[in-house]
């Protein structure tokens, strides 16, 4: 099962409250845990913003001082006052930081878990992951979710099946330490270790064994090298084995592909700018009037959808 | 796969005696309820804001009933119909019609997965396109299609017919016991143990009759009749090869 929506708006708008409204209508999909990908408006060449989990029994404060010790090491220094919040089920303390920074994502990200009990869940330049055990609507009243301002995102019910209910392995997943490039996915890989051992080789890392931030660090490795979305997602239908329907984020676009069944369903809508996509048409139907016609998006398949006020947001904000 | 919306084509065949029900206020047991209670004293039901909503006119039994509802519908919609007449004025979720013995369903768009899995009779009429494994395991009954039909569609059907006027993907009527489906358009390719044997003055008889059912025209490409060729049915080790393509 799992149930996964995204959404691009045609200008910002309240991204967080719609994505909750949609996913809240798949909870029978995945009652486990849910997650957001957010992208807000307000983009800088110079900052990160952090979205993190200090395990139950961790020491915020303590951990906190040392974190912030070895980032300036790396030349990152937070912004504003991080922001706290208690976890649900599981516990601990979800961290957001906003951090001066213009290098190597893979150093401040290696600063910040160097900490012991501290685990990254998004970095980027406007992306923020926001996931916890719960209802859509628990971890969004939780986290705040519903007052978020942006662009586009994604939401995914978790319905735990090839791991253990946990946050970390809730969706979407963050393609470290690659910024704003975010999954949620629905299936299952079966040539996973091969897969990773290929990529571990390449010195690629990976916070969990779960097999869908493999796919997200396989694309955003592609994007990285210089392969358009497209390219990358077409790539990955013959090199992934085994049941997947996708959905892709980065800054500019979402993007989806789908294995040679498409067992997993995805449906597409535009309406007046607005791409719209979910695992079940009755989600779509929550957000937008009746007159909807949608698409399921055929087996095999790599497509691509701009975020239409991503350009001049990224020009103009510094 | 896009619907006509112009206001003459929209809720097309609608009485203004119909009963109406608004699918906003009740929830799936509440609705299919009062669907089966109206269903015995009404004439034409109108479920309004169906919002591809799953479950909805699951098990209805009165063969005088008429029940439309006003856009697309969810999962398993007309699932067990056991006699009613069903018309979907939108597209059609996974599985409509599955498991259903008597009554017709009429999806006047497209449908997704498994439509008519399983059913024992009646009679499924899409005007759109058919997804993929439609008339899965069908054990009677027909499924007829304007549009075309996805991959695997007939897939291990027992009995029954589908008729499909444009077309069909890979693996048409793969690994059939009986049953009968004719295909106008291209077809991707036929399944496993899937033969084309030829239409004859009965099978253009009973077309004929089909078509007129569902209020369809002859299409420009001749039809192609596939069925299984039994070489499944029992197990012989020279048919290794078909086996292995299973």
């Amino acid at each position: 099962m799992c149930g996964q929506c995204g959404l691009i708006l045609h200008r910002v708008g309240p991204i967080g409250h719609l994505l909750c409204v949609t996913e809240g209508a798949m909870l029978h999909r995945g009652p486990d845990s849910t997650g957001f990908a957010l992208y807000g408006d307000q983009a800088r060449d110079d900052r990160v913003i952090v979205r993190a989990r200090a395990l139950a029994g961790v020491d915020v404060d303590g951990t906190l001082s040392d974190v912030f010790d070895t980032m300036k090491l790396v030349g990152a220094r937070l912004m504003t006052e991080p922001q706290l919040t208690p976890g649900g089920v599981d516990g601990g303390t979800f961290l957001r930081l906003t951090v001066d920074f213009v290098g190597d994502p893979a150093a401040l990200l290696a600063a910040i878990e160097s900490a012991e009990g501290v685990r990254v869940h998004s970095m980027g330049r406007r992306l923020e992951i926001v996931k916890d055990v719960g209802t859509a609507d628990e971890v969004a009243a939780r986290h705040g979710v519903e007052e978020f301002v942006g662009t586009h995102g994604m939401a995914h019910s978790r319905l735990a099946t090839e791991s253990t209910v946990d946050v970390e392995l809730s969706h979407p997943f963050w393609a470290r330490p690659f910024l704003d490039v975010a999954i949620t996915h629905n299936g299952q890989l079966t040539n996973y270790y091969k897969m990773r051992r290929l990529m571990t080789e390449r010195k690629l890392e990976f916070l969990t064994e779960n097999d869908s931030e493999l796919i997200a660090v396989y694309i955003a490795e592609q994007l990285a090298k210089g392969s358009s979305l497209h390219e990358a997602l077409s790539r990955s239908i013959t090199a992934l084995d085994g049941v997947f329907t996708y959905l892709l984020a980065t800054e500019a676009a979402i993007g989806c592909a789908t294995d040679r069944l498409a067992i997993k369903p995805l449906l597409v809508t535009e309406i007046d700018g607005t791409t719209a996509f979910a695992t079940e048409e009755q989600a779509l139907r929550r957000v937008f009037d009746s007159e909807l016609v949608t698409e399921y998006v055929r087996e095999g398949t790599a497509r691509v959808w701009e975020v239409p006020s991503a350009v001049s947001l990224t020009g103009g904000a510094r | 796969m896009s619907i006509d919306h112009s206001p003459a084509q929209k809720w097309s065949g609608l009485s203004d005696d119909a009963v109406h029900l608004d699918a906003d206020d009740l929830g799936a047991y509440e609705l299919n309820r009062k669907l089966h209670e109206l269903s015995r004293d009404h004439a034409q039901i109108v479920v309004d804001n169906p919002r591809a909503r799953h479950n909805l006119g699951i098990g209805l039994e009165a063969d005088d009933a008429e029940i439309h509802f006003l856009g697309s519908v969810g999962y398993y919609c007309g699932g067990f119909n056991a006699g009613a007449n069903i018309v979907v004025h939108g597209n059609a979720g996974w599985g409509v019609g599955e498991a259903m013995s008597a009554g017709t369903i009429v999806v006047h768009g497209s449908t997704a997965w498994s439509a008519g899995a399983g059913m024992r009779g009646g009679t499924i009429v899409i005007h759109g396109d058919g997804g993929p494994r439609t008339g899965i395991a069908m054990k009677g009954g027909e499924v007829l299609v304007a549009g075309s039909v996805g991959f695997l569609s007939g897939f291990m059907a027992h009995r029954g017919k589908i008729v499909v006027l444009n077309g069909a993907a890979d693996g048409l009527g793969a690994s059939m016991y009986e049953g009968v489906i004719f295909v106008s358009g291209s077809v991707s390719s036929l399944g496993a143990d899937a033969i084309e044997r030829t239409v004859d003055a009965n099978d253009t008889e009973e077309l004929s009759r089909a078509l007129g059912s569902a209020g369809f025209s002859w299409p420009d490409d001749p039809f192609r009749k596939v069925e299984a060729e039994g070489r499944l049915w029992y197990f012989d080790k020279h048919d290794g090869r078909i086996w292995r393509s299973i």
